[in-house]
């Protein structure tokens, strides 16, 4: 039974050659990740296929992880990377959006007036910025951790939550 | 409502499922088409490098061949003994042998 065990005894299993240690850091945090990506991609097929290479490249570079302990942080990382080379091809995102946009069926407790203001202010958010955000105000992480993950300097993680954040919520009106 | 709420509404809209075994095979089938690329590429380093081996050799084994009675045989012998480890060794190194456990 994998299920229980924390995330470094998995990894050290996994680089053994355990596909069933490997399965569970998938089950674990498959939820996490791809919900990461579709706040970040604003797409979720794209952001599954995503994260389906996410995990692939984990798979492949586990050996690298320098401390097992911080599995999630490393492989949010891989993420941000891989999406981050994505967006260089800002064209097909920008048509990615618009499907996505046609897409959308709505989001419960949410009217479709706020749904189309935040999703149109969580698309103009610079990658990083929405990474932030998508991650601290969403994911569970902390500073130190996001910016882990991001590589970014924890002040830049900071300055990125409270401004988009900010931006997010004059979006419904608020002003600043 | 207040804005904190919408905003949580909106991430929540985002959320993926927590168990969904559809994803989680889709991974396991990547990384065994990974493994499969890994292993050949290495299965044909691992023949370039031997038939390397076999041409560098070939031509000692040629004067060995007065010895032997068998012309050719050691450097079969040889061939047929690092297509049979060989695969075992590289496993120790990569991952190519998963396990269940």
């Amino acid at each position: 039974m994998t299920s229980g065990r924390p995330d470094a005894v998995l990894v050290a299993a996994a680089r053994k050659g355990s596909d069933a240690a490997f399965t569970a850091l998938v089950t674990r945090h498959q939820q996490g990740l791809r919900g990461f990506l579709r706040r970040l991609c604003r797409n979720h097929a794209l952001a599954d296929d995503l994260a389906q290479e996410t995990f692939v490249a984990a798979w492949t570079s586990i050996d690298g992880l320098r401390d097992p302990a911080r599995f999630r942080s490393w492989l949010y990382g891989l993420g941000w990377r891989l999406a981050a080379s994505r967006f260089r091809s800002e064209d097909r995102r920008k048509a990615r959006e618009e499907a996505y946009f046609a897409e959308q069926v709505g989001a419960p407790g949410l009217s479709p007036e706020d749904r189309v203001a935040l999703e149109s202010a969580m698309s103009q958010l610079p990658p990083d910025q929405r990474a932030a955000v998508a991650l601290c105000l969403s994911g569970g992480f902390s500073h130190t951790e996001a910016a882990e993950a991001l590589g970014l300097p924890i002040g830049t993680v900071k300055s990125h939550v409270t401004r988009g954040r900010a931006k997010l919520l004059e979006a419904l009106g608020e002003t600043p | 409502m207040t804005n904190d709420d919408r905003l949580t509404a909106f991430f929540a809209a985002d959320d993926a499922p927590a168990n969904d075994p559809a994803f989680v095979s889709g991974v396991a089938e990547a990384v065994a088409r990974r493994r499969l690329r890994v292993g050949l590429a290495l299965s044909g380093a691992l023949a370039v490098a031997l038939g390397a081996v076999t041409w560098a050799i070939a031509p000692a084994m040629d004067d060995l061949g007065g010895v032997l009675t068998t012309p050719g045989l050691p450097v079969a012998a040889l061939v047929v003994v690092l297509g049979a480890f060989g695969p075992q060794i590289l496993r120790g190194i990569t991952r190519l042998a998963p396990t269940r456990s």
